[in-house]
């Protein structure tokens, strides 16, 4: 196979910066849009073999698709729940709706098995058939307003799926393992879910067609003369909402390989459209339609949080240069990806990444095939051989950005990361107010690696690795990590990640930019809400030609 | 004796069935609620799941060694040999690490009776990231080790006085093709062991900590 054209990498000490990463967008090469293409081209079929609920919306359901050649079911459960106990917060201990993913289809024994779980979520116990487990309450106002109107004989109006894109939001997805599910490994090789979380990803679209069924059931029977389905044009903007907290962050760093083949694949999408010289006028076109739709995705966005309205605000003012820009272009000119990245050099971090998006986006046969680069099942690998002297190399060589720290300021180490006893939720702590730093997780990588530096300093450069982490052993867990960052120079995050006044949203943005959700919202800086699948094909339009085609979903 | 029936799969009386991450995740959080440090806590956590992988062993040796806390050791990397006089988390770790970086060397443990489970599966998790084959010998008798399971030349070890460890090259170790498990099964005595160690790991919530450590509290946040 011929090699394909590229320029060089952008570097991992610009992109791996908090701020960039915390301007990330997602692109084709995000792992919702992997699985919609891989549904598409097997032409799924998404069959409902169980609609048991009453009036109400109260019951159980079962669907079940194949997608390369293994059968999978959703089991769906839904109960009534009182208002005062519906939170978005994982220690939550009730919820609307429940779910599992599982291996072929249940009889009805095992569903009742997996309902008798599902309703308890952690406190439950799930088998090797059981592959991911989650949980979603309604948008009430929603919900109810789009029951209102279908029973009514009308569509939700525009305004109101702008507010509020979906009709549920689902407050947790596990998978890999945890309360006795199936481990990763057991599915990771089956092609359809090779790419990184598309078991769970699978799960939540398909708990958005369920939500999409509920309205309709519920709508149904409070006016069945009257009452109208959902138009396809409507079910493809309601997706599934979500509310992310810090459960992701310790994923970026624990997950070093992971991270760096997700980085790298989106890196080298976008070194291959770059070194296009010519490109032709079609794909150009199709540029040009994505900025404007990507403009209406933003203004549509109803953000309450001002800092990012204030950003939101730019990106639009920065995107309407572009656009006239793109429009004054010829289309025969060189290099014009490389063009228009360059003009937005002086623009905000959240311009330059949203056109890294666009400009990946006509180019799907050229990067596509870099998804199944992104995942990876190999673990962080100690070399005790590696000589010392080396190893001073590779300190050398990845830690120079943690000399302009200023570790002696009090701030500088004043946060902890922790996981709490309650549904151990991760959170983060600050040291002048809250108990547990003790217990805290290693994700102070800055710190690790200045007593590595010292350390380094002390020894035999003649030793082995091996002898080192004998003489300190509370280095072994960053020696290995050091090792992983030179060999995968995309897995570093480089930031003190216990500084006072660093964001974790940061980091929740940028692996959610990855997941493929869009229309960020932040709540505070430790989490935001988001939509995913908003534009996204349904059950019955994923068979269909433009099954891909929902990057910046606008609702007009 | 009490049986558990789950549905489908039913497994051995007063047993539990786990996945290898909550294994590996509990065992390393229980190593660390005993002090030690996240890198050593980290291949505990592996040495258990390939403990549970492994028909034979006693998953309870692993966390008895875990218990009992690290050795002081000396490495001397100018000498052929390593002795260590009883198992110990560190020193087998340490033992393991040797052989990577000096694959022509060997070192002797003491008193494995007491711990050759632990040791064997701090040896499999070895192999497994270092692609190594160790071999143990004692007397005349020898147990191989290879990543994806173990394969015996004789089944049982004699006299487990005294081994001695030493690499072996890969392609010489036959292949268990049923090593690999779908499940880890172990007592839910052990597991309960294991899981309230861990739990020592969790910090306990108040009423700042939701406030504050989570978001739950709409906060503005910084620019």
């Amino acid at each position: 196979m011929a090699e394909i054209p590229q320029v060089a990498l952008r570097r991992p000490d610009r992109v791996m910066r908090l701020d960039r990463m915390g301007a990330s967008h997602p692109t084709r090469l995000s792992f919702m849009r992997q699985l919609i293409r891989t549904l598409n081209s097997t032409q799924v079929n998404v069959s409902r073999e169980l609609w048991e609920f009453d009036p109400r919306g109260y019951g159980q359901a079962v669907y079940s698709l194949e997608m390369g050649g293994f059968r999978y079911s959703l089991c769906a459960f839904s109960n009534p729940l009182d208002e005062k106990d519906r939170t978005d917060r994982v220690i939550a201990e009730a919820w609307d709706t429940t779910f599992v993913l599982r291996n072929g289809i249940p009889d009805k024994t095992q569903l009742e098995r997996v309902r008798r779980n599902a309703v308890r979520q952690e406190a439950g116990r799930y088998g090797p058939d059981d592959l991911v487990l989650s949980r979603a309450n309604k948008s009430v106002r929603m919900f109810e307003l789009v029951a209102q109107n279908l029973a009514g004989g009308r569509q939700p109006d525009a305004e109101s799926i702008r507010k509020v894109g979906y009709l549920m939001r689902t407050t947790a997805v596990y998978g890999n393992g945890k309360f006795g599910l199936a481990d990763r490994s057991l599915y990771a090789s089956r092609p359809a879910l090779a790419s990184p979380f598309q078991a769970e990803l699978l799960t939540v679209w398909l708990i958005r067609g369920f939500t999409h069924d509920l309205v309709q059931h519920v709508a149904y029977h409070r006016n069945p003369d009257d009452f109208v389905p959902l138009t396809s044009r409507v079910s493809r903007q309601l997706g599934i909402g979500n509310a992310t907290g810090l459960g992701m962050a310790p994923f970026l760093i624990g997950h070093p390989i992971l991270i760096h083949n997700w980085v790298l694949a989106r890196e080298t999408a976008l070194a291959r459209v770059l070194a296009i010289e010519r490109t032709d006028s079609g794909k150009y076109q199709r540029f040009v339609e994505l900025l404007a739709r990507a403009l209406t995705h933003i203004q549509e966005m109803r953000i309450e949080d001002e800092c990012q309205r204030q950003k939101n605000a730019q990106l639009l003012h920065e995107l309407a240069e572009l656009e006239s820009y793109t429009l004054s272009r010829r289309t025969d000119q060189p290099y014009p990806w490389r063009n228009l990245l360059c003009q937005s050099g002086s623009f905000s971090l959240e311009c330059q990444e949203l056109l890294v998006s666009l400009i990946i986006e006509p180019h799907g046969e050229l990067v596509d095939e870099l998804g199944l680069w992104m995942a990876s099942e190999a673990n962080a690998v100690f070399d005790p051989s590696m000589p010392v002297s080396l190893f001073k190399r590779v300190f050398d060589r990845n830690c120079g950005w943690i000399q302009r720290i200023d570790f002696q300021r009090p701030e500088a180490a004043r946060l902890f990361w922790y996981v709490s006893e309650e549904k151990l939720e991760p959170r983060l702590g600050d040291k002048a107010r809250d108990i547990g730093s003790e217990r805290a997780l290693p994700l102070d990588t800055a710190h690790q690696y200045r007593g590595i530096g010292k350390a380094l300093s002390n020894t035999d450069q003649s030793r082995t690795m091996a002898e080192f982490v004998s003489d300190y052993p509370e280095f072994r867990h960053t020696v290995r990590r050091l090792q992983t960052v030179d060999a995968f120079p995309y897995a570093e995050i480089y930031a003190n990640l216990i500084e006072l006044g660093m964001r974790p949203i940061e980091l929740l943005r940028c692996k959610l930019a990855f997941f493929g959700a869009t229309r960020f919202d932040p709540k505070s800086d430790l989490w935001t809400r988001i939509t995913m699948y908003q534009g996204a094909p349904d059950f019955k339009s994923i068979v269909n030609a433009d099954a891909d085609d929902w990057s910046f979903p606008a609702i007009g | 004796m009490r049986t558990r029936t789950i549905g489908a799969f039913r497994p051995l009386a007063d047993m539990i069935e786990l996945s290898f991450n909550e294994v590996e995740l509990t065992f390393r959080k229980a190593a660390l609620a005993l002090g030690w440090q996240y890198g050593i806590a980290e291949e505990i956590g592996r040495a258990a799941v390939w403990l549970g992988n492994v028909r034979n062993l006693n998953m309870e040796d692993l966390l008895i060694l875990t218990e009992r806390g690290a050795n002081s050791l000396h490495f001397d990397s100018g000498h052929q040999r390593m002795e260590i006089s009883e198992p110990s988390i560190n020193a087998c770790i340490s033992g393991f690490d040797l052989l990577a970086a000096y694959p022509d060397r060997f070192f002797t443990i003491g008193k494995v009776e007491k711990g050759f489970g632990a040791v064997a599966s701090l040896a499999g998790a070895a192999a497994q990231s270092y692609e190594l084959g160790y071999r143990f010998q004692c007397d005349a008798s020898s147990l191989l080790i290879r990543p994806n399971g173990w394969s015996g030349i004789s089944s049982t070890l004699s006299g487990l006085g005294q081994l001695e460890v030493s690499v072996c090259a890969l392609d010489s170790l036959p292949v268990d093709e049923n090593a690999r498990r779908l499940r880890i099964e172990m007592s839910e005595k052990l597991w309960r062991r294991v899981s309230a160690l861990a739990a020592e790991t969790y910090v306990p919530a108040t009423e700042a900590s939701r406030r504050h450590g989570a978001g739950a509290e709409l906060g503005a946040p910084q620019c």
